[in-house]
């Protein structure tokens, strides 16, 4: 009886402490000052109550999941106050959504709930259109000029969404409750890349969870083929679990369909999908071995049909850089160490996280091994991403990619560590220091960029005069990749970038590249522009002001809209 | 009692159909079909397969199902020209009726019965 009475004064211990740290964090939130976000991020604007109060609620839940009875509510409560506080925070504290890609990302859905139809020649976009017109049918069905109000809730629907999946996973390649919630944990504390914002990433991401899910679930089984690797080390921690015929025959169908819409809605998450389960079916670790060929036929079909028109452009370039895993590497990590010093502090913390949570999870492997727990299959899921740093760079984000897909698998292996290793009172704190310093590292790097990816109201007022002013087809000009733009009309404008032209100082040039069009031109300069190429490119407030000045100077140029936000000016070739 | 769920998906399907046909606004409207969007295409296809999963479980691969069938309709009538937010739940509304319709235990004890039916009158004609 005393020791039901210990167990639940724990319990109520520990949900008081998630509670209090939520209501203190829900407070600090009215201190947040967006006005002092420098280059470390949105950390540099929280109150020290609400850093405070996410460090107490990791250390509470570090202490219940490592205690002598972990209680699954407890544990559940931790991981909701979790999901709010590091996803749901921005959307709480910023006056729009953030991020200029996932406003594109609006802009395309805008184009086809505007036009009714798909023409691939616009953008890479258009050859794969499956969460756009998700998205599309969505707003428009719930009566809404666009797909915006999806946008600002987008990452932390998604991660909530991520948590069934990832549990099946947990539940079914690992009988340890604790090393489940850890994992668990681990998967929402790490997850640094920020994939998971309006984008098809993000919904294929949560595709490739539930197939893995449900394929390891549902027709997992003990391998007795000793080949390509022995098998008793892919025995499974849990047994498989029976259905039916129809059941299976029916969940078979189901996650066709699945893939068939992950292949229509993202380049690279179906090779991901594919890959893995090609190797669970070579190890003999699942029983559907006639699905990789089906998926490969609708990956095939895919390719082959509809995206005709992207390939026809850009399939030499694509072959070339199969196999190029030097440049991949370099255009992933060399070439993101740059830029203002706190930003490449952040850029560092960022691969200390990943090589630290990777470095835990081989120690993980290893311990399993060391207590008698073969399968390697948890092992083979995680590694088996790292193999598309053959195919491309995909755009310099390959290793972004690549740290997401194993991410599920990663956690895994390092939560065995942790509980592996938690087996005295010093080694538990360790355990919660541990977590406490993931989390810290995690969010300053999700949130480092938070200088360019916050967005205010007249950024946008200055990008609806852009678009009210340009006549269809004129040439749309920016000085850098962080503009707010492209959210509407994406079809009928054209577009083009500066930054290399600002980065050089080189005004000369930047007129050069844009005096010999027959079509109106028209170029704004914005904060958000300067933030981005002061962040990542080292830009100084100096540098930006006589770029500016000395192309507003041009005679070609006229200035037409002037505010603090940001500058608009119409090209004439011939001056004013 | 195995009614209550197949009645509620039925009553979401109608609700949001009227709803968007009608076109209604407001907070009903997001709320009717955004929760008809969100769980009733995937919850009509699960709920046949009665797979063993915890109810939590359930409802997220219920609105990951969801959102893959709404999907495909809504890519469908893109590649078709055919786009229409009215014929796009109108569609899915038809898919989660049969869906349901299928599920209800009269229907599959009648198709039981047809195959047995079936199956004998095979057996006397060879």
């Amino acid at each position: 009886m005393s020791r039901v009475f210990a167990v639940d004064r724990q319990a109520v211990l520990a949900s008081a402490v998630a509670l209090v740290a939520l209501f203190v964090w829900a407070l600090s939130l009215q201190g947040v000052d967006l006005g002092r976000i420098d280059d470390f991020g949105l950390i540099s604007a929280l109150p020290l109550a609400t850093t405070l109060s996410m460090v107490a609620l990791t250390v509470s839940f570090g202490l219940a999941v490592l205690g002598a009875r972990p209680n699954r509510f407890v544990l559940a409560l931790h991981v909701a106050v979790l999901l709010l506080m590091v996803y749901g925070l921005p959307s709480i504290v910023e006056p729009l959504p953030r991020f200029s890609v996932a406003w594109r990302h609006v802009g395309i859905a805008e184009v086809l709930t505007r036009t009714g139809g798909i023409d691939p020649s616009v953008s890479a976009y258009f050859s794969w259109p499956g969460f756009f017109a998700l998205a599309g049918l969505v707003s428009t069905t719930m009566g809404w000029q666009d797909t915006m109000p999806l946008v600002g809730w987008s990452p932390l629907a998604f991660n909530v969404l991520y948590l069934a999946p990832v549990g099946i996973l947990a539940q079914s390649l690992v009988a340890d409750r604790r090393v489940r919630w850890l994992a668990v944990w681990l998967f929402l504390s790490t997850n640094w890349i920020g994939q998971d914002y309006f984008s098809p990433q993000a919904f294929g991401f949560l595709i490739y969870l539930w197939i893995l899910a449900l394929l390891i679930r549902f027709f997992g089984r003990e391998p007795t083929s000793s080949w390509p690797v022995p098998a008793k080390w892919l025995q499974p921690d849990v047994p498989p679990v029976e259905i039916s015929r129809p059941q299976r025959a029916g969940l078979l169908a189901i996650i066709s369909v699945l893939f068939f819409v992950l292949v229509a809605s993202h380049q690279l998450t179906p090779f991901a999908t594919l890959a893995s389960i090609v190797v669970l079916v070579a190890t003999g670790r699942i029983s559907t071995v006639t699905m990789p060929a089906l998926m490969a036929v609708l990956l095939g079909a895919w390719l082959s049909y509809m995206t005709v028109t992207y390939l026809a452009g850009n399939l030499n370039q694509l072959l070339e850089s199969i196999g190029s895993v030097d440049s991949s590497v370099s255009a992933s990590l060399t070439d993101r160490l740059q830029g203002s010093p706190q930003h490449v502090f952040v850029a560092v913390l960022r691969s200390l996280v990943a090589v630290a949570l990777w470095s835990i999870a081989v120690v993980g492997v290893l311990l399993r091994f060391q207590i008698g727990r073969r399968d390697v299959t948890m092992a083979l899921l995680a590694f088996i991403p790292f193999g598309l740093l053959a195919l491309q760079s995909y755009g310099g984000e390959i290793l972004l990619r690549i740290f997401l897909f194993s991410l599920p698998f990663m956690a895994l292996l390092a939560a065995h560590a942790l509980e592996i290793t938690a087996s005295g009172r010093l080694t538990r704190v360790m355990v919660v220091a541990v977590l406490v310093v993931f989390m810290g590292g995690s969010f300053v790097s999700r949130y480092g960029n938070e200088r360019m990816d916050i967005v205010t109201a007249d950024q946008i007022a200055a990008t609806d005069a852009l678009y009210e002013i340009a006549e269809p087809g004129s040439l749309l000009v920016v000085a850098g990749d962080n503009t707010f733009w492209q959210y509407r009309d994406f079809e009928l404008h054209r577009y083009r970038k500066l930054d290399r032209e600002v980065v050089a100082g080189d005004v000369d040039g930047a007129i050069d590249r844009i005096a010999g069009e027959d079509r109106p031109v028209y170029v704004i300069l914005s904060d958000s522009q300067f933030r981005g190429l002061a962040l990542l490119k080292g830009v100084t407030e100096r540098e930006w002001a006589a770029f500016e000045r000395r192309f507003a100077a041009d005679p070609r140029v006229e200035r037409i809209y002037d505010q603090p936000a940001a500058r608009i000016y119409r090209f004439v070739p011939g001056g004013s | 009692m195995p009614l209550i769920a197949p009645i509620v998906i039925l009553a979401l399907t109608m609700a949001a159909e009227i709803v968007v046909l009608a076109s209604g606004d407001g907070v009903v409207r997001m709320v009717l079909v955004g929760g008809f969007l969100a769980f009733a295409p995937g919850a009509a296809a699960l709920r046949p397969l009665q797979l063993p999963l915890q109810s939590l479980a359930w409802a997220g691969f219920a609105v990951t199902l969801s959102l893959a069938i709404t999907g495909i309709v809504a890519g469908s009538l893109l590649y078709l020209g055919a786009w229409s937010g009215e014929l796009g739940v109108t569609i899915l509304a038809l898919i989660v009726v049969v869906l349901t319709l299928v599920d209800l235990p009269t229907v599959r004890s009648g198709a039981r019965a047809l195959v047995r039916m079936l199956g004998s009158q095979q057996e006397r004609g060879s």
